[in-house]
């Protein structure tokens, strides 16, 4: 079984505790709360080694994720890796194949890290497209509601910005560290199958 | 941890011997393995996994900690409900919820520039504004009795050629009584976006193009969490639950104030829009103690 790897799996299981010791500054962290720890340098460096090597495995997770993607749409969109930029997120540049005039930064697709979407941690796939809120609202026309999972004011994300899907990765009921990664991809290949056909549609608003 | 010997010696026999299969020494596969990850990550150790043990023994210490944690609201949060019955925390009226723009930053920022310019209807003064200045951990900042001379939100910005540097959330220029020298204040508020590239570099071209002296420069997001590549630079991460302890505190204060209800709406538009603490027992507990600290503080 491939896993998403066991820091970033608990990471995900101790995300406000993380939140607190491996991404405030030392200052901020109020002493009271590590006066239940034996020993806090081996503390606080396992802290720094889990997340750190879950910012890895969450990149290494994301990167597969858009490799697939790559894949799904290979026949008719070419795709353009975006630098990443901030946290955990992969994206693509999208335009269609072949054509030889067309605007490169018109859209994109990527799956990001959200804290608490609806009151929990998730990767979320999304599609955006130049435009605003007039290009959301065709977006939204062509996928339908069945594929948008949410709009950018739910995510409060830049307008132009549909979610299209929220990615599975149960870490609560784990008790070892190891979860699946395969969910988590057939998702993303469900997800992209279902929206690729329709790009020439998105391609042409 | 350490690499074989022999290693550079195989390597030597690989690169040698294009039809090796048979020959390649587990070792040397080991070997090779470590490389990568030297050469991918940059430090051996801090490639390799943990261990489930080690793994269920930090579970355990950070499951003590948030019992802890959770004791500790508790026992912070029943006499408040006593002392403070009043206190947003309490409160269910969200300002923003029916409206749904309860994570919109537009609409928390510019609510803030109101709160905080001393000379709109809601009566506070310089109340609030006050209450933000120990949040910087600032010595020239605190106790100094001071004059606002305006407060903007989404204040646009040219760098000297008429290129748009970009618009500050909020925007507060004022002057210490003492020395009569110019401060600033510019907060830039992040709810669920990401900063904009190189968005903070802008903004300080634009902020030090003024050539004020004492400049605070606020990045206020949910937890508090430092701005992007901006690690040891001057903008102070400051947590919405932080400021909404603040106001709280300030609030009891200004109950006979015009704008007391529409700050108390409000703050629990923060609390329950933007921190998520829809139910007290199902709260971020962490976020939580950081409000119920505030408490406590005398302004």
């Amino acid at each position: 079984m491939k896993t998403i790897g066991r820091s970033l799996a608990f990471y995900l299981k101790y995300l406000e505790e993380m939140e607190v010791f491996y991404e405030s500054e030392d200052e901020d962290i109020n002493e009271d709360l590590l006066s239940e720890v034996s020993n806090r340098d081996e503390f606080n460096e396992m802290i720094m080694q889990v997340g750190k090597r879950a910012d890895d495995q969450a990149m290494a997770l994301l990167t597969e994720a858009i490799e697939r993607v790559k894949k799904t749409f290979s026949t008719d969109v070419t795709c353009k890796d975006i630098r990443n930029r901030w946290g955990w997120e992969k994206s693509l540049w999208l335009w269609p194949k072949g054509k030889k005039k067309h605007n490169p930064r018109q859209w994109q697709t990527g799956i990001s890290f959200h804290e608490n979407y609806k009151g929990h941690p998730c990767f979320i796939a999304w599609v955006w497209a130049k435009g605003g809120q007039r290009s959301e609202n065709n977006i939204a026309e062509i996928l339908t509601d069945r594929k948008v999972v949410a709009r950018s004011k739910d995510l409060d994300w830049n307008s132009g910005t549909l979610a299209i899907g929220i990615l599975p990765l149960d870490v609560q009921n784990v008790d070892n560290f190891e979860v699946n990664t395969e969910p988590f991809m057939a998702e993303v290949d469900r997800i992209y199958k279902e929206i690729a056909p329709v790009l020439p549609k998105i391609f042409s608003i | 941890m350490a690499i074989s010997p022999n290693f550079i010696k195989d390597l030597k026999f690989v690169f040698d011997h294009d039809r090796c299969n048979n020959a390649i020494s587990n070792q040397f596969l080991s070997d090779l393995s470590k490389v990568h990850r030297m050469v991918t990550f940059g430090d051996v150790k801090m490639a390799e996994e943990s261990s489930i043990d080690e793994l269920l023994n930090l579970g355990r210490q950070l499951d003590k900690i948030r019992s802890y944690t959770r004791d500790k609201v508790t026992e912070k949060i029943e006499p408040l409900r006593k002392t403070d019955p009043e206190n947003p925390l309490f409160c269910n009226v969200s300002l923003y919820a029916p409206m749904d723009y309860g994570r919109l930053e537009v609409a928390h920022t510019r609510t803030l520039a109101w709160l905080l310019d001393p000379s709109k209807e809601h009566g506070f003064g310089a109340s609030l504004l006050s209450a933000l200045f120990p949040l910087f951990d600032d010595e020239i900042a605190k106790n100094r009795p001071f004059k606002i001379k305006d407060v903007r939100s989404e204040n646009l910005h040219y760098d000297s050629d008429n290129e748009i540097l970009g618009r500050t959330d909020i925007w507060i220029e004022g002057k210490w009584d003492d020395n009569k020298k110019s401060f600033l204040i510019v907060i830039e508020a992040k709810i669920d976006a990401p900063e904009g590239k190189d968005q903070l570099d802008r903004y300080e071209k634009a902020i030090y193009g003024f050539n004020i002296e004492d400049v605070f420069c606020v990045f206020l997001t949910p937890n508090g969490r430092e701005a992007e590549g901006k690690k040891g630079r001057n903008w102070h991460p400051i947590s919405f639950s932080r400021i909404a302890g603040r106001f709280a505190v300030v609030s009891r204060d200004l109950k006979k104030a015009p704008g007391y209800y529409y700050l108390r709406f409000y703050i629990t538009s923060i609390i329950r829009d933007i921190l998520g603490w829809k139910k007290i027992e199902e709260s971020n507990p962490y976020q939580l103690l950081s409000y119920l600290d505030q408490m406590k503080g005398e302004i």
